[in-house]
């Protein structure tokens, strides 16, 4: 940049400086716009991607032992059935169900050597021995020592050794992870009984494929679900969220309107201050210019500074009212990956959408002043 | 080489009649005059009597209704808004309002015609208190405008006018305020911008004009014309 458009920079900055009231009352409004719209679609995106990504990490196939009465329990030796279908290559026995704990319900999960491996958990966790647990950010541990009460098909009593920590994935927010046999005792389960089957495929988009053969390798009926059906049901109810929160752009749409109103009555009446610029050698671009730099400088920082907030408030350590608002949660919501691939697009989108129409407006109040004779302006200017 | 001119060629000019909507109030017969350089040439008449609004047409900040100004020979009243833009840059004006910026220090009001010219902050700077100082106005310069004496504000916008040495000079009752020593000072001034070459016109209806400006030609502006004063 040459020193003379730095000096016409300082200049614009000057000239906001002479109204700080109503430079930074714009600038509030736009900070609070651009969070609130960045902030709900920074969340709803977040979920989704976070979401998906657990998903890619879980099973092809998940096969559920069903009865008129409800879920039943497999058996270990139904692994074998599985396996004998083309195109599985693997099945492993899952131990999990919900169960309640004084305050809430919870995810119960058995855990051994090879699950902690398998789920990619932090090394500085390690597999829970009889009689411990190791528990979600969003547990709530009444008992001041640090045990857990678990209501299941039994009581248990177990002590909370570890916690997942507060940077782990969504899924262990309200999980309680057991050893395989105090797992079983809460939830019923003989030694040799899991609550269902994880397939893997060799092909994963030919899964639902696999599905007649599957139902027809079990002598029993079962419920069947793919990575894309569950997928599908966490996209919807995101979406239904989603939904809600496109809400939020009727208003901001309307508030939008009227910044850009205001910005541009505040340059109508500037109208005498133009026109004796232009009468003292100021070119309408010169005008142009100075408004246009004026615009940038109240909008750039502004809009900037919100998307940082919407940032702050979907990542940062102040999210739990975000989570609280719009999802419901009870407690300190888990720690939200950035994703940047998904964030940047919301970035540009939201900083686009806000900046686009505002400069707009001010483009197209300054031209009609920039285009106008000095006097004209020194005249209807008072 | 050459003295530039400013040329008006049966110029006429009126205000739009806003009641009607038929023809424009006339404020300017047919006016032919040239106003060479390195002149100063004094306009005199009456209050109302079209002054300002010939000085406004001089500077470029109104179009005539009939006929043209040329400048230098170039017919500048017909160009396009943004020519003549572009043209006013070397058009100095001295209000007879002063049209002051009151938030802005004196140093800036002064500065504003330099700024969308070529340079920095530091030469603006240094040309805007050369000129200030000059009309002994420097010990000012960081004071808001606001707050000044009318006689001040005058100076101050005569400095504005006179700061980046522009070809064409026209200056609106520019010692209305003044004592004597300011308003020989500040026709003094005009006086080394005319030797340089420029071209001044003075609006004035004070009698004593003389008292503070050696004048080299004399227009009397009666009727919506011009004559040479007797």
């Amino acid at each position: 940049m040459t020193s003379n458009g730095l000096a016409r920079i300082l200049w614009a900055a000057r000239e906001l400086r002479a109204h700080p009231g109503s430079t930074l009352a714009v600038m509030a409004a736009l900070v609070l716009l651009t969070a609130l719209l960045a902030g709900g679609l920074l969340l709803s995106q977040a979920l989704t991607a976070t979401t998906a990504r657990l998903l890619d990490q879980g099973p092809d196939l998940v096969v559920r032992r069903v009865s008129p009465v409800g879920w039943q329990p497999v058996q270990v030796q139904d692994a074998a059935l599985a396996l004998a279908v083309p195109g599985i290559t693997a099945a492993r026995l899952r131990i999990w169900g919900t169960v309640k704990t004084p305050d809430q319900t919870v995810t119960v999960v058995a855990a051994d050597d090879a699950a902690m491996r398998r789920m990619a958990l932090p090394q500085t966790l390690h597999p829970p021995a009889p009689g411990e647990a190791i528990a979600g950010q969003g547990v709530i541990l009444s008992e001041t020592d640090g045990r857990l009460a678990l209501q299941g098909a039994t009581a248990l009593m177990t002590r909370v050794a570890q916690r997942f920590p507060s940077n782990s994935d969504l899924a262990t927010y309200d999980v309680v992870m057991l050893h395989p046999r105090d797992a079983r005792t809460l939830l019923g389960l003989a030694p040799v009984q899991a609550s269902d089957l994880a397939l893997s495929v060799f092909h994963p988009e030919e899964a639902a494929a696999l599905m007649p053969d599957l139902i027809r390798a079990f002598p029993w009926p079962v419920h069947i679900s793919t990575r894309l059906d569950t997928r599908k049901a966490y996209a919807a109810a995101f979406g239904r969220r989603g939904g809600l929160g496109s809400l939020l752009y009727l208003p901001a749409a309307l508030a939008l309107v009227l910044l850009a109103a205001a910005v541009i009555r505040q340059q109508m009446g500037d109208r005498a201050r133009m026109g004796l610029l232009k009468a003292l050698g100021w070119t309408g671009r010169d005008i142009l210019a100075l408004q246009m730099a004026k615009a940038l400088l109240v909008s750039l920082p502004a809009v900037a500074a919100g998307l940082v907030t919407a940032y702050g408030l979907v990542y940062g350590p102040t999210q739990s009212w975000v989570g609280r608002l719009l999802l419901g949660w009870q407690t300190t919501p888990p720690r939200l990956q950035l994703d940047a691939g998904y964030a940047a697009p919301i970035f540009l989108e939201v900083g686009g959408m806000l900046l686009v129409p505002f400069l707009a407006a001010v483009l197209a109040a300054s031209l009609g002043l920039a285009s106008s004779d000095p006097q004209d302006l020194l005249n209807r200017g008072g | 080489m050459l003295a530039i001119s400013l040329e008006c060629r049966q110029m006429a000019f009126g205000y739009p009649n806003l009641r009607s909507r038929g023809a424009a109030v006339p404020i300017l017969g047919e006016i032919d005059a040239v106003f060479p350089g390195r002149r100063i040439t004094l306009v005199s008449g009456r209050s109302g009597v079209g002054k300002s609004t010939l000085l406004h047409l001089l500077a470029g900040l109104l179009r005539p209704t009939q006929g043209e100004i040329r400048a230098d020979g170039q017919p500048v009243s017909r160009w396009l808004t943004a020519h003549r833009d572009r043209w006013r840059r070397q058009v100095g004006i001295l209000f007879q309002q002063d049209h002051l910026i009151g938030h802005l220090t004196v140093l800036e009001n002064v500065i504003l015609p330099l700024i969308p010219r070529s340079g920095d902050l530091r030469q603006w700077r240094t040309q805007g208190m050369e000129m200030l100082a000059r009309l002994k106005l420097d010990e000012l310069a960081g004071q808001p405008a606001a707050f000044l004496s009318g006689g001040q504000r005058q100076r101050v916008a005569a400095a504005r006018a006179l700061v980046g040495a522009p070809d064409y000079i026209v200056a609106d009752e520019p010692v209305a305020h003044q004592d004597r020593e300011n308003a020989r000072g500040l026709g003094g001034l005009l006086r080394q911008a005319a030797d340089r070459g420029a071209v001044v016109v003075v609006a004035a209806h004070d009698r004593h004009v003389d008292e503070w400006l050696a004048v080299d030609g004399h227009l009397h502006l009666e009727h919506g014309t011009l004559h040479p004063a007797s």
